[in-house]
């Protein structure tokens, strides 16, 4: 009788084990261990009137006009090779590690709205715009400029070590047909740094 | 005469570095800056976390947001689901020299369709509220590798940045896990209790 009963009871219990397994936790953790990376970096000066590269004051810009900001002159092209003279912004990498640059360039809001054609150049109410530098490398006008889009432009540094400092500067061709308000736009150029 | 000298160039410098635009100069950092997630499968999740640092004078209020990216890595394509993708909080207030983390959440959900897939993303952290016509925006970038069946290894977060980033990663684990199973052994045991009563009560009878 009581070998019956054992018997009886190690049956119920082996009925029981495969539940344990539906019962068990269903997470894992994975822990990483690496090499801090910090991602930061510096900009001055952090602003540009349009066809004001002196700091005068009190000017406008026309319609269908490239403009740089070119300390040499407001409608002055960079050199063929850019020099840093020819540059009116100072990017420090204050990263750990090599990062890349990109330059957006969002539409305008206010006055006529001027949007960006994300091509560069000006059309019927979009104004044009590229990024330039002259990092050695990267300071050929003609072949290494990037267009400056709203979003998604290409990158233009690559690989910048950290701690380096370069020049760069920003070409704007106004909109192709005439102003309809005259009332003044503004933008805020977005730059970007992201790890290589 | 060469005292005086020295006193004013001295006073010249000091002038020069106070003219010095405090707020043009760096203003904020993030680390890491770069985290892959492998091995994603639908159901699976993978957390993991951003530091920011605001290197500011000033307390100061970041905009946290997952984006296309710009560009792509090679064997990347623009991750096309960031609806996965949880930052938290979305909007962070640091004092001056502090620093704040920010929670990434990866959810694949059970009924996805994007296996065998790599896909780049970029975590966006911008200052708000900052003057002037030119922002910096700093990005991490999130690179993530799905497998093709469920089943088989949790997925793998690694990254180039903050030591000891913590990444979880849930999976059933292996053996019964279907509704009837508990159910049925229940059911089981009853039956086998009932058995033994049944037979006990026999033999006493005899």
């Amino acid at each position: 009788m009581k070998r019956l009963i054992v018997s009886c009871i190690l049956a119920v219990a082996l009925l029981l084990v495969p539940v344990a397994g539906a019962l068990a936790a269903t997470s894992q953790d994975v822990t990483v261990t690496a090499t801090p990376a910090f991602i930061s970096i510096a900009n001055t000066p952090g602003t540009w009137d349009i066809n004001d590269v002196d700091g005068g004051g009190g000017k406008t810009i026309a319609p269908d006009t490239i403009y740089y900001s070119n300390p040499v002159g407001d409608t002055t092209a960079p050199s063929a090779t850019v020099v840093d003279g020819e540059c009116r912004f100072t990017i420090t990498n204050t990263s750990s590690v090599n990062i890349d640059i990109v330059i957006n360039f969002p539409d305008h809001t206010g006055g006529d709205a001027s949007a960006n054609s994300d091509l560069g150049t000006n059309d019927t109410a979009k104004f044009g715009a590229y990024s330039y530098t002259s990092y050695a490398g990267f300071n050929t006008y003609a072949t290494d400029k990037e267009i400056a889009k709203v979003t998604g432009s290409t990158a233009l540094l690559t690989t910048s070590s950290a701690g380096d400092n370069f020049l760069w500067g920003l070409a704007y061709e106004s909109q192709a047909d005439a102003w309809a308000s005259g009332d003044a736009m503004s933008s805020t150029i977005v730059i970007t740094a992201t790890p290589s | 005469m060469k005292r005086f000298l020295t006193l004013i160039a001295v006073m010249g410098l000091a002038v020069g570095v106070m003219l010095i635009p405090a707020a043009a100069l760096a203003a904020f950092g993030i680390d890491p800056g770069k985290v892959y997630v492998d091995n994603l499968y639908p159901g699976a999740e993978a957390d993991y976390k951003i530091t920011i640092y605001n290197q500011n004078d000033y307390e100061a209020t970041f905009a946290i947001t997952a984006r296309d990216p710009d560009y792509t890595a090679t064997d990347y394509e623009v991750f096309p689901y960031p609806e996965w993708i949880t930052v938290t909080p979305d909007q962070a207030t640091i004092k001056p020299g502090g620093q704040s983390d920010v929670l990434i959440v990866l959810i694949m959900p059970e009924d996805a369709s994007y296996s065998g897939k790599k896909g780049e993303t970029w975590i966006s952290f911008k200052e708000q509220g900052t003057e002037g016509m030119i922002k910096i925006e700093l990005c991490s970038r999130l690179f993530i590798s799905t497998r093709v069946e469920k089943a088989g290894e949790p997925p793998a977060v690694s990254g180039d940045g903050a030591v000891g980033i913590t990444a979880e990663a849930e999976e059933p684990e292996p053996g019964p896990s279907f509704p009837w199973v508990i159910p049925g052994a229940v059911l089981g045991a009853l039956i086998a209790g009932g058995a033994v009563f049944f037979l006990v009560r026999r033999r006493q009878q005899v």
